[in-house]
């Protein structure tokens, strides 16, 4: 996994309101931004189609947590809660642009040819690769949000109940819908069967 | 082993997981061996689990750790997507084609509170009826004492409340916090209100409320005496086919029904108060309400404007008397404007406001300027001389000009606002233009600048998020404006919440938040004001 290092400590924080130096803070929150930063990226990417807005999303998301961090009780949560705060910062995207559909710019950009050179095969990868998160744009945001974080992100049921703030049952019978509703897009693509 | 009543589809999922105890493990497993459907599923979800996990991962965006940084350390998130015009000008096709057949259903009501048929999916506006109102909203201005004590100059607003399964909508008078509750048409439960248009009268109110997760808007027509409600329609909010107008006189409430997709159409469409029904005046496809033009002796005039590349505009004229046209009024010879889109004609018909500019069609926005946008000012003597609104801002090379916004006027004739203006290149400066800005300028005073933007009031709510701009109406007389402004919300399920904030244009007073106060927890506008016209 690629990391990105944090561009060095934050100085004041005129949000928090902490005092300059709090580097037990700045510390933590680096670890979680060298740990995260990109599985949240592509995590919300996957959920909404688009880079520029998975970028805003996931920047959304890490400010928050920068802002929340005394919430996060242990290190050993770090992942369900940072998921839930990109969960939820996605959402509300999604909600403000609800009459925009998901896909759209991504549309702009899967049209584009890829210029790198590359192997028969990478191409009919990428091709693959568009029909599905086309597929995946046209689910349900919550089954789309469940079948990612089970599918892409390997998360049991418990931890994408968590995530979603939903029960381990309530996560099993979504995650059953939604693989249904994507195999139904999926052969919508010509994939599958 | 116990039988299974149907496919178990919910354990075949849970498997790929593990997710089972050992005797769902072992009654799936037996299941499996009998059942080629389920073995089918069981091949389908694993093939499809795998090509999930497979999907390419993408590089994160190298100045993502810097904006984070900058961000935090700016106090404010960085411009969200509904004040960045980048993405407006895109093209959209296919999910959204797909998405139109479900999305666009077009209900109207045949306004004697008849039995009705469930609402329908359907691709084009349908003459289906509807749900019905409780009751029907007054058709015609009568002697009765005016609603909610409302005087001529008063600001009324909308305000949405309750659980989120649950949601009510009030009319409140803001003075005497006087207020009608709002009977739903039941055709879906309502949610935040967009667009609020009060009639002449002062006795009908139109607004468009959003339809929870779908986005799309219904129209509604709500009598304020008893809070009876009508549903007209349900459309798309496209970019130029927002507005809900009365007619001068009242009669008539003129509003644009839009679909999206690559086929997305657009047309004008009217209610008739009198008749209590309402019914298709276009059939262009490409067509956007843009504003009533005062009374021709005994005709309604309206300005239809055509999107097109280069777009024009028609006044569609009918005798008032006869209620809506059955025949399109712009098939036959009317008035065409080429070059003009979206005349907004001021209440004493000295002046108008449009658009110019080269438009495409978007296919989720509708059409709007592809290049050159801007908007502009003319005396109505027939020349349609542009002054463009802006004096600081030009149509770049880089593509710098407006694909869309939002022009008001005040009934005083002299004020007007260009507010939801979306700018497409590179912006002038730092936020300017700003799509979360309210411009407001005057006939008399000369062209709008950077500087003529009233301070809003914070832009920030007690949760540290930057607000959203919804709607702008100006008080009769141009003094003040009210601010309908969201407060973005932490999920799909939480309650929806605004501002409704009193901005004085000349900054005379300090911005004031009116309904929800300085901490809101409901959804309040947008706000009308109550025209001189009525209890005239």
């Amino acid at each position: 996994m690629q990391s990105m290092a944090w561009p060095q400590l934050l100085g004041a924080d005129p949000v928090m309101g902490e005092a300059p130096g709090n580097t037990a803070l700045e510390s933590r929150f680096e670890r979680i931004f060298a740990q995260f930063s990109e599985p949240i990226f592509n995590y919300v990417l996957r959920m909404v189609g688009d880079r520029d807005r998975a970028a805003d999303i996931t920047q959304d998301t890490f400010i928050k947590a920068y802002r929340k961090l005394d919430t996060l009780a242990d290190d050993a949560s770090t992942r369900s809660w940072i998921y839930r705060i990109a969960t939820n910062t996605a959402i509300d995207d999604m909600r403000r642009r609800r009459y925009v559909t998901p896909m759209g710019d991504d549309e702009r950009h899967n049209r584009r040819p890829d210029p790198r050179p590359g192997p028969e095969a990478q191409v009919l990868d990428a091709s693959i690769d568009e029909r599905i998160q086309r597929a995946l744009g046209r689910l349900r945001p919550n089954h789309r949000q469940c079948l990612v974080l089970s599918d892409v992100e390997d998360m049991s049921a418990t931890q994408i109940g968590e995530v979603m703030g939903m029960s381990h049952g309530a996560v099993r019978t979504l995650l059953c819908r939604a693989r249904g509703e994507m195999r139904r897009e999926l052969l919508q693509e010509g994939i599958g069967s | 082993m116990r039988p299974f009543d149907s496919h178990p589809d919910e354990l075949i999922s849970a498997s790929l997981t593990g997710d089972l105890t050992d005797l769902e493990r072992r009654e799936l497993e037996a299941h499996l061996s009998s059942c080629p459907e389920c073995r089918d599923t069981l091949e389908a979800f694993s093939q499809q689990r795998q090509m999930l996990a497979g999907m390419r991962q993408s590089p994160l965006p190298r100045d993502l750790a810097a904006r984070v940084r900058t961000g935090i350390e700016s106090r404010r998130f960085a411009m969200p997507w509904y004040r960045r015009p980048s993405g407006w000008l895109t093209g959209v096709a296919s999910v959204a084609t797909v998405a139109v057949a479900a999305l666009l259903t077009v209900v109207f009501l045949n306004g004697r509170g008849n039995p009705t048929a469930p609402a329908s999916a359907s691709p084009s506006p349908s003459p289906t009826v509807s749900a019905a109102a409780s009751a029907s909203p007054s058709p015609v201005p009568t002697a009765a004492p005016l609603p909610l004590n409302m005087q001529a100059g008063d600001l009324l607003y909308v305000q949405l409340t309750g659980p989120i399964d649950d949601p009510k909508l009030t009319v409140i008078e803001a003075q005497s916090a006087a207020k009608v509750g709002l009977a739903n048409p039941g055709t879906g439960q309502y949610s935040e209100t967009k667009r609020a248009a009060l009639s002449p009268d002062g006795r009908a109110l139109a607004f468009a409320t959003e339809t929870g997760a779908k986005g799309s808007w219904r129209i509604v027509v709500a009598s304020l005496a008893n809070g009876a409600t009508k549903q007209l329609a349900e459309t798309w909010p496209v970019a130029f086919g927002r507005r809900i107008a009365w007619s001068p006189d009242g009669r008539y409430l003129a509003f644009t029904v839009a679909s999206v997709g690559a086929n997305g159409t657009s047309d004008v469409w009217l209610y008739d108060r009198t008749s209590g029904s309402a019914r298709q005046l276009t059939h262009a496809g490409n067509a956007y309400f843009a504003s009533w033009a005062p009374q021709n002796a005994d005709n309604e005039q309206l300005w239809v404007s055509l999107g097109e590349a280069n777009p024009v505009s028609q006044l569609a004229q009918f005798p008032t008397a006869a209620g809506i046209p059955s025949d399109d009024p712009l098939a036959g010879e009317a008035t065409t404007v080429a070059g003009v889109f979206a005349p907004l004609v001021s209440r004493d018909g000295q002046h108008a406001l449009y658009w110019t500019g080269t438009m495409s069609l978007d296919g989720t926005n509708g059409w709007i300027f592809s290049k050159g946008g801007m908007p502009q000012l003319t005396p109505m003597d027939g020349n349609w001389k542009a002054t463009p609104l802006f004096s600081d801002l030009t149509v770049g090379q880089g593509g710098e000009a407006f694909a869309s916004g939002e022009l008001s006027w005040a009934d005083d004739s002299d004020t007007y606002a260009v507010w939801g203006a979306n700018w497409a290149g590179t912006p002038e400066g730092n936020d300017y233009p700003d799509s979360n800005g309210v411009y407001v300028g005057r006939v008399s005073n000369g062209q709008l600048s950077r500087t003529s933007a009233p301070d809003l009031g914070t832009m920030t709510s007690s949760s540290g998020d930057a607000l959203y701009l919804v709607d702008v109406a100006l008080s009769p007389d141009g003094s003040t404006a009210a601010v309908t402004l969201g407060i973005p919300l932490p999920g799909d399920l939480a309650t929806p919440k605004s501002y409704l904030r009193a901005v004085t244009v000349n900054g005379d007073h300090p911005p004031a938040d009116v309904g929800g106060g300085a901490n809101p927890q409901q959804w309040s506008g947008p706000g009308v004001f109550v025209p001189a016209s009525v209890g005239g």
